[in-house]
């Protein structure tokens, strides 16, 4: 029997909640699983992967906050390399491909719904 | 239908709980089975102990223990999530000293009808189940 296919959607953008930090745990756990892993990043959800994050970790007089999106880089190591992100939302935020600290897939809006029926379960975050 | 319920809404302050429970009861009236109930991200809020609402107001808290006696459905909260917003079992407070009298102090803040465990148990059970339904 093949791997069930999951799906993981992030919506929100990093650092003003914690959804991207415990998705990346949702999906390191679905990953162990042996599961076929994608990810899909939409809305300000595309924001987990802008990269030149600098929110102060090398400035030791701020409060201790932890870079976690580095953790998408990582995600290959852990055989989780189906990586999207909607192009619509992309560009409405001035965003391009080039911006992207990991490569990832741009997909249209009829894509994702493709995308979704073809998968098993789906976690929005 | 065996469902698997995902709760991500904080309590009290999201119509999470409520949604949730009018699915869960909708669907066992309709002869389906509930595999388990999953708090995660906000939603371990909702197995909080010490949640006190208005007398005329929604309690999750307890709503959620009688639906889980009277159909004998799991209800699990994320360890981790739960760990990081000070919800926590009677174990969990000996084992990391957090009581106020450390000797002797248990009184853990999530309910006793709730268990905790990791994602894995999330994952499992939708890997069981036919669908998985999330309430945000």
């Amino acid at each position: 029997m093949s791997a069930k296919k999951y799906l993981y959607v992030i919506t929100k953008a990093p650092y003003s909640n914690a959804a991207g930090i415990e998705a990346l745990d949702a999906i390191l756990i679905g990953a162990s699983f042996e599961l076929d892993v994608s990810v899909l990043f939409l809305h300000n959800g595309v924001f987990q992967l802008k990269d030149n994050q600098d929110i102060g970790v090398k400035d030791s007089s701020l409060p201790n906050v932890k870079q976690f999106t580095k953790t998408y880089k990582a995600l290959e190591d852990f055989g989780v390399n189906q990586l999207y992100v909607q192009d619509q939302s992309l560009d409405a935020r001035g965003l391009s491909e080039s911006d992207l600290i990991v490569p990832a897939k741009l997909i249209d809006s009829q894509s994702i719904k493709v995308l979704v029926s073809e998968h098993d379960q789906v976690f929005t975050f | 239908m065996n469902v698997n319920i995902l709760v991500t809404g904080a309590l009290y302050s999201s119509q999470s709980a409520y949604s949730a429970l009018r699915f869960c009861q909708a669907a066992v009236a309709a002869g389906h089975s509930i595999s388990q109930v999953f708090f995660y991200q906000d939603g371990v809020t909702q197995a909080n102990l010490y949640s006190l609402p208005l007398d005329d107001e929604f309690d999750a808290v307890n709503s959620w223990v009688r639906f889980s006696q009277q159909t004998s459905t799991p209800l699990v909260v994320c360890v981790s999530a739960g760990e990081r917003r000070g919800l926590m079992s009677d174990e969990q407070v000996l084992e990391h000293h957090l009581g106020r009298n450390a000797a002797i102090d248990s009184n853990g803040s999530a309910h006793s009808q709730f268990s905790v465990a990791g994602l894995g148990v999330l994952h499992q059970a939708s890997l069981d189940s036919e669908r998985m339904v999330t309430f945000k």
